[in-house]
């Protein structure tokens, strides 16, 4: 046993407040939070801002950083740069100048003096360790934050109120709630991946962690593929291909049937429900970015496909829409989460890689995890997401189990939620964090340790 | 038709001076020359990374491949979007200079670890014990030692009487007062996880005549000893690869979509063994398939 080291006298008091960044690739959310937060009304609590975490050059070699991205009005050929790469934090260069812009710039939106204010940094799960020690080195040596905690982004999700997300017979008015949650199947679907952590306590039992590699992008991408083979040419407009697939994707409950009512019928023998819709086909109006910048969706209407006849018949030509048809790629693009070798990927689908994750978890662990699914991230998002997993892993578990499947509120901002919780917690967050004159003594290499809870 | 025969100038004498036979190794996902002349090869090497129905050909395949990885690209054309004020960010420390300078993408650091993995038997993610033996609260790392807090402790602090709620939500306005033990790990520590089911925290409903009965009667799993969790607990990150999920053999076949349309693909192009769903798609599929050159 190494000799007791007194606690060194000069050890500052840890700081007021936190920044939490949950850095995803596609947006971060930050925010700060205080353990004077904690006194006040846990409802009034503040939202953290989700900010693109890109740099975006436009069709006219305008770059905007960041959240500069909203002063934006011609989304036509945008084109970003990410510095976080397959769902981890790579090219440091970008991201500096992303979080000078949004942090320690004088003018900065949410400006803090990075030496009087506690870091909470989120990373995906199974980071590689070079990447992690540029995270605190950068940390440390460049940003210079007193005091850091790094973890996997799930495993802040524990530090929220997982009970009120399932809805059960109240017996008796529930004791408050226990600080991690206690057994939780965390499910993040986010912009590179999808990844499933199954977290004891709020640490994370990392044999049981398993990740499908299709997230947001991918569907994006494979969508403005389909459309692009089938109407338009959007492969240049990534942007707007996201924002239709946000409004109009959905996942199916009977994709064999949805199939069947989107089938345009043999030659010459047309369906009814294609020519009408038949409640799934959407038209998506897309902007001109002069009179419309942003688009918008509404009931397929079969009379608009005359509008070419409008033209020829002397209609303005404001007056005429892009309208985009989406019939079976409304519910193609996110089966893919469900069956990735739709697409030719090999790898199981989400119901079945919870089950592969679980059968490397003791057998007595099972009843609890599956009661206790969580579905976070922007994917979560998509209609009917929940619903269909629910009923995957149903078919799969054991049939004595219950299985639950529940989502946040805003299942972007949960991770981000839960690290406000953790951080208003001074006890909790003071034993997982790192000060920087730890990091001085010892090293990289003993945070790295640290952090991996080892 | 070279055949796969390549003429190449060679030092090494043989029986047949001036040519050899020389291995095509040339399928890869971005290689030029995906259409490879040793399709067995090529089978296996994408039997990893693709769900095929088991009737493609390996020209197929690698369309398929480079499908897949355009799918996972930021966007369709190669962008660069230099950073404005480049000058001012020079960084303070060697290292992080070495950090910002850096231009290696993900795929880069994957292949650096994966290779140092192979070159170094132990993984490293668990990292030999570190000579300079760190201050006490940092020593998580070994798991079967008992912490700190219980050689120093009166002995009366044993996991069994810790009450979780306890634990972790002292009465307000008293935790800030007690004079914190300087090494008392606050974290959840491998040896701090708790049991799992600790106290009935709801009263058990009433009781029912049919509680007895052995058709409603419930199993439960037996559960995880201590030991157990804490060594799950404490388990080391699994690597990139090793996360990666698989593809469960007993799966349903491979369902085929049509590439005009998207329903289900029921008819085979003869020429390229692309899947359409009917006669009506086909010709639309043909007007490409036998128009483009190569295709």
């Amino acid at each position: 046993m190494a000799p007791r080291k007194d606690p060194p006298k000069s050890e500052p008091p840890p700081p007021s407040r936190t920044l939490i960044i949950d850095n995803g690739a596609h947006t971060m959310k930050a925010g700060f939070a205080s353990p004077e937060d904690a006194s006040t009304d846990s409802t009034k609590l503040q939202k953290p801002s989700v900010i693109p975490n890109c740099l975006a050059r436009d069709r006219d070699r305008k770059v905007y950083v960041a959240s500069q991205l909203s002063k934006c009005t011609d989304f036509n050929e945008i084109v970003f740069r990410r510095p976080v790469d397959k769902g981890y934090l790579v090219n440091w260069e970008a991201e500096k100048e992303i979080w000078d812009h949004e942090f320690f710039n004088k003018n900065a939106p949410l400006h803090c003096d990075p030496t009087e204010t506690g870091l909470i940094l989120t990373e995906a799960p199974n980071a590689l360790p070079q990447l992690q020690t540029n995270c605190d080195q950068m940390v440390f040596e460049e940003f210079g934050f007193p005091s850091y905690y790094r973890c996997a982004a799930p495993t802040l999700n524990a530090y929220n109120d997982i009970q009120a997300l399932f809805p059960i017979p109240s017996r008796a008015p529930l004791p408050p709630p226990q600080l991690p949650a206690e057994i939780l199947l965390l499910i993040d679907s986010g912009y590179s991946h999808t990844t499933i952590t199954p977290l004891l306590q709020g640490r994370p039992l990392q044999t049981g962690v398993r990740r499908l590699d299709v997230g947001g992008k991918l569907l994006t991408n494979y969508l403005a593929r389909i459309v692009s083979r089938r109407q338009y040419d959007m492969r240049n407009d990534t942007y707007l291909v996201n924002e239709i697939k946000e409004a109009c994707c959905y996942v199916s409950r009977d994709f064999k049937g949805d199939m069947e009512r989107t089938w345009k019928g043999p030659k010459g023998d047309r369906r009814e429900a294609y020519t009408t819709g038949g409640g799934i086909a959407k038209d998506y109006v897309l902007p001109d970015y002069h009179n419309r910048s942003k688009g918008y969706v509404r009931d397929h209407d079969p009379s608009a496909a005359g509008k070419l006849k409008a033209l020829v018949a002397g209609k303005s030509a404001e007056a005429i829409e892009d309208i985009l048809t989406l019939r079976n790629e409304r519910f193609t693009v996110p089966e893919i989460i469900f069956t990735p070798s739709d697409i030719g990927m090999r790898q199981s689908g989400l119901g079945q890689l919870v089950l592969d994750s679980l059968s490397a978890l003791p057998f007595g662990l099972w009843p609890g995890f599956l009661a206790n699914i969580v579905l976070v991230g922007g994917n979560a998002n998509i209609e009917g997401f929940i619903q269909r997993l629910e009923m995957e892993i149903r078919s799969l578990a054991p049939s004595e189990c219950i299985v639950r499947v529940s989502k946040p509120p805003d299942p972007i901002i949960s991770t981000w939620n839960g690290g406000a919780v953790l951080a208003r917690n001074p006890d909790i967050l003071k034993g997982l964090s790192v000060t920087k004159q730890e990091y001085e003594e010892n090293g990289p290499a003993w945070v790295a340790r640290k952090f991996d809870g080892r | 038709m070279d055949f796969g025969i390549l003429e190449i100038a060679n030092s090494k004498a043989t029986a047949a001076p001036g040519w050899a036979y020389v291995p095509d190794t040339g399928v890869g996902v971005s290689a030029p020359a995906v259409t490879a002349l040793q399709p067995g090869r090529a089978k296996r090497a994408r039997n990893l990374t693709l769900a095929t129905a088991g009737d493609t050909t390996a020209k197929q395949d690698a369309k398929l491949l480079r499908g897949l990885e355009e799918l996972t690209r930021e966007s369709h054309r190669e962008v660069q979007i230099p950073i404005a004020g480049r000058a001012n960010q020079k960084g303070t420390t060697p290292a992080v200079r070495k950090i910002l300078a850096s231009n290696k993408t993900f795929n880069n650091h994957l292949d650096d670890y994966t290779s140092l993995k192979e070159l170094a038997p132990p993984p490293p993610s668990t990292p030999q014990p570190i000579v300079v033996s760190p201050p006490p609260v940092s020593t998580p790392g070994t798991p079967l030692v008992k912490p700190a807090p219980h050689l120093t402790s009166k002995g009366t602090r044993s996991h069994k009487k810790k009450d979780p709620s306890q634990l972790l939500r002292p009465p307000p306005g008293t935790v800030r007062k007690l004079p914190i033990p300087p090494i008392t790990p606050i974290a959840p520590n491998p040896q701090e996880i708790k049991p799992l089911i600790t106290l009935p925290i709801l009263p058990p409903p009433p009781s029912h005549p049919g509680d007895s009965d052995p058709l409603l009667q419930s199993r439960i799993p037996r559960m995880p000893t201590q030991e157990e969790i804490n060594n799950l607990v404490s388990a080391p990150p699994l690597s990139y690869e090793e996360t990666r999920g698989r593809l469960n053999e007993e799966e349903r076949p491979v369902r085929l979509f049509c590439e005009v349309c998207g329903y289900w693909g029921r008819v085979r192009c003869v020429r390229c063994g692309g899947r359409v769903c009917a006669l009506e798609c086909l010709d639309v599929h043909r007007e490409e398939c036998f128009s483009r050159y190569g295709a």
